[in-house]
């Protein structure tokens, strides 16, 4: 019970106590904050009406010592700013001093006041609700950057933890299973033994040179007959006669039954490209990286076709027919078997001889027919026509899903289900073959991609499963577009959508950084057969024009006239879907298609201007009918005036 | 009887506004009446009463003001902002709704609790 005496001014016992309740503990400059250092004796800058610490208000109130140490207590609690502190004690004296006044027992008081605890708790919360609109913008601000912050934090560590601790699950073996065919033919059938030899014999690249003995730069089967360096090419294809034996003799083979290998043919790689003769071999990997696999034959194979096409051009200038033959079935041959196994990139150079062979082929049947017999040409047009599989040229892209499949079985885990997480061998291996830039500057060098890093990269790179639909997406739909003649093909802000689209998303190229890695330029690879196979038919109609103008000493006066005897069915122009068109131009038979302008301009090949420098007017070149209206209005002579002539070849005309 | 605590968070703040509606009040004024006017349903220690003035005034339903009282005690008298009426008169008819629909299940009746 508090005596009268305590209730004016406290006992010193009571006094400590408030004191010690109400004193904040000192720390550094004594506790004195930027808030409280803003605070006076006076009040806020001075301005104040009442003593400012809750310690005087309470010791100078009159109530018994049990109500001060309460009230000390509670507003110490609080842990509130001194001058709200000062308030709350104020308050709650003035609360107390009221009970008392109307007659309430001090330990009713101190009874009825309830859980001081929960009292102190409740009023710092309303307090600080209370606070002014830029404290609130502070705190609000540090709430909001320890949130970040902690979830940056479970982020990092979430993402960490499952690409520390997980593994990649390499099981299957896809240059074995690339292999298989090419392990299947006998080895009396295989035409790479007598292929590798060719390249071989013809290891060292020719030299020629100008008149005045600098170095010039020609290129074997685009040198013609009577052209400046031809006589050059003639003494180097006198010196070749090995490796283009050798290639007529590989041209009688079924197979080419090349391996897919990575560098396990030393003798090759040391004669032709250059490596180290005293580098050691490695033993081939149980599982071979698809995407480290070598194809250095692919330049050399190229070389052989030319030498081949270079050599049935001088046949034709020395009247030996069956060398003719043997050299441009040797070269179609090359063009076609180049791309077994399906790796795109060697079904690109088999396609780049076979054009050339087409192309020289139709210089043939311009300039000098008579050399080969209508026999021979039927030869010739037959192992044309059948060669890539006959009809449309299209381009499988079996190796490109094998090679992608490879490439997520070494990056990320695998559930059985076709999810998994990216893992730090996978990023290793990723930042390996160079990533998109962004990803580059987060990782770093490769070695320390697996490092403090990792968990970034993994936030980013998605997931397995989302990596290969994002894949089979554009590769279905790029089968989809190939699968359709040019004259069908969606306009080019469709394709786009759905080519680029999902890659094109802010941090798109990132997150999808594996698919970006294997998935080509499908599109361009798509016009490209395109050209030729309308090259390709143009030059069949070609030789069966010229058969039979030798039968009727007259060209037909239609294309129709060829059929069925001739040729199985006039081919499309591949920009229409209409029969190829055909001319007489000066007695001469000229075949075209109408060009990207779907204009027919009777053969006419565009001209040059001095604000077009491109004439091809070739399939690579279609423009959507859609948008060919729209270009025509805005950029009025950018498209090609003309047709897209095919025959006869631009080599053999005057422009 | 005591109500819980769940339903005190409602109707405390309903009560305080209400009894502020007519005048202004003191902290103990209000304790004292809240007490007697609802026969000691509504009582309410100071450690939830001045929290609860506190809340009210940091969302600017009341405003509070320390004036020196006729026994001259110092005082802080709290009443009733527009925002507050206004909050106290939407308050009022959730809780005539709220009553309606306990009515209607029986929870309770015209004349209290069924």
């Amino acid at each position: 019970m508090s005596t009268e005496t305590e209730r004016d001014s406290g006992t010193p016992t009571a006094r400590e106590g408030i004191r010690a309740a109400i004193t904040p503990p000192t720390k550094g400059n004594g506790g004195q904050g930027f808030w409280q250092l803003l605070e006076t004796d006076l009040g806020w800058f001075g301005f104040a009406r009442t003593p400012i610490r809750a310690e005087q208000v309470i010791e100078r109130a009159a109530l018994p010592a049990a109500h001060r140490v309460l009230i000390a207590r509670v507003v110490k609690r609080t842990k509130l700013w001194r001058r709200e502190r000062a308030d709350v004690a104020r308050e709650l004296v003035a609360h107390f001093v009221d009970g008392i006044g109307a007659g309430a027992s001090e330990a009713g008081l101190v009874s009825a006041f309830g859980d001081e605890r929960r009292a102190a708790s409740l009023i710092r919360r309303a307090k600080k609700r209370g606070r002014g609109v830029v404290w609130q913008v502070w705190k609000r601000g540090w709430q909001g950057a320890g949130c970040v912050v902690l979830l940056a934090v479970g982020a990092y560590l979430y993402f960490g933890l499952r690409v520390w601790t997980s593994s990649p699950s390499i099981t299957r073996n896809y240059v074995a299973e690339l292999n298989a065919p090419a392990l299947a033919v006998p080895e009396s059938e295989r035409g790479w033994p007598l292929v590798r030899e060719a390249i071989l014999a013809q290891a060292k690249p020719p030299t020629f040179t100008d008149e005045d003995g600098t170095v010039a730069d020609v290129v074997v089967g685009e040198a013609r007959p009577g052209t400046k360096h031809w006589s050059q090419v003639v003494s180097h294809l006198r010196q070749s006669e090995r490796t283009l034996s050798l290639l007529r003799a590989a041209s009688a083979k079924p197979a080419l039954a090349r391996r897919l290998v990575l560098d396990d043919d030393r003798e090759l790689m040391v004669a032709v490209h250059g490596m180290s003769p005293t580098g050691g071999t490695h033993p081939p990997p149980e599982y071979p990286d698809m995407i480290g696999i070598l194809l250095p034959h692919l330049g050399s194979i190229r070389q052989c076709g030319r030498l081949l096409l270079a050599d049935a051009l001088l046949a034709v200038s020395e009247s030996q027919s069956e060398r003719v033959v043997e050299d441009v079935r040797a070269a179609l041959w090359l063009g076609e078997h180049t791309g077994e196994g399906e790796i795109l990139i060697s079904r690109l150079v088999g396609l780049t001889v076979f054009q050339a062979s087409i192309q020289v082929v139709a210089e043939m049947v311009a300039e000098t027919p008579s050399v080969l017999s209508e026999e021979q040409w039927r030869s010739i047009a037959h192992s044309i026509a059948s060669a890539h599989g006959g009809g449309r040229i299209i381009l499988p892209l079996g190796s490109e899903r094998a090679m992608f499949d490879d490439v997520l079985q070494r990056t990320f885990s695998d559930d059985g289900r076709g999810g998994g997480t990216l893992t730090s061998e996978g990023l290793n291996y990723l930042s390996s073959m160079g990533l998109p830039g962004e990803l580059n500057l987060v990782l770093g060098k490769p070695t320390d991609s697996s490092g403090a890093f990792a968990p970034i990269a993994a936030a980013i790179i998605a997931d397995r499963r989302s990596q290969r639909e994002i894949f089979d997406g554009i590769v279905c739909y790029q089968e989809f577009l190939a699968g359709r003649p040019l004259w069908e093909q969606p306009t080019k802000a469709e394709v786009a959508r759905r080519i680029d689209g999902p890659l094109d998303g802010p941090f798109a190229r990132e997150r999808f950084a594996p698919v970006g890695l294997v998935l080509p330029a499908l599109r361009k690879v798509y016009f490209w057969g395109e050209s030729v196979t309308q090259e390709r038919d143009a030059l069949l109609v070609a030789i069966a024009l010229e058969i039979f103008h030798r039968r009727h000493a007259a060209y037909p006066a239609s294309l129709a006239e060829l059929v069925p005897a001739l040729l199985p069915a006039v081919p499309p122009d591949r920009y229409t879907g209409k029969p190829l068109n055909y001319v007489l131009i000066g007695a001469r038979p000229v075949l075209y298609s109408v060009g990207t302008d779907l204009d027919d301009d009777a053969g006419l090949h565009p001209a040059k201007s001095a604000t077009r420098t491109r004439v091809t007017n070739r399939a690579a070149d279609w423009i959507h009918p859609a948008e060919l209206e729209r270009l025509r209005q805005e950029k009025p002579g950018s498209i090609p005036d003309g047709d897209w002539v095919l025959y006869p070849p631009l080599a053999t005309r005057e422009e | 009887m005591r109500i819980e605590t769940e339903l005190m968070r409602g109707a405390g703040p309903v009560a305080v506004l209400k009894l502020l509606e007519r005048g202004e009040m003191y902290g103990y004024e209000l304790v004292e009446a809240l007490s007697k006017r609802t026969s000691g349903v509504l009582d309410m220690g100071q450690s939830t009463l001045y929290p609860l003035l506190y809340n009210l005034e940091a969302k600017g339903l009341i405003e509070a003001t320390w004036r020196e009282a006729d026994s001259g005690r110092d005082r802080k008298y709290y009443r009733l902002t527009g925002k507050g009426k206004k909050r106290l008169a939407a308050d009022t008819e959730q809780w005539r709704g709220v009553i309606a629909a306990m009515q209607s299940l029986g929870v309770v009746s015209m004349g209290g609790a069924a």
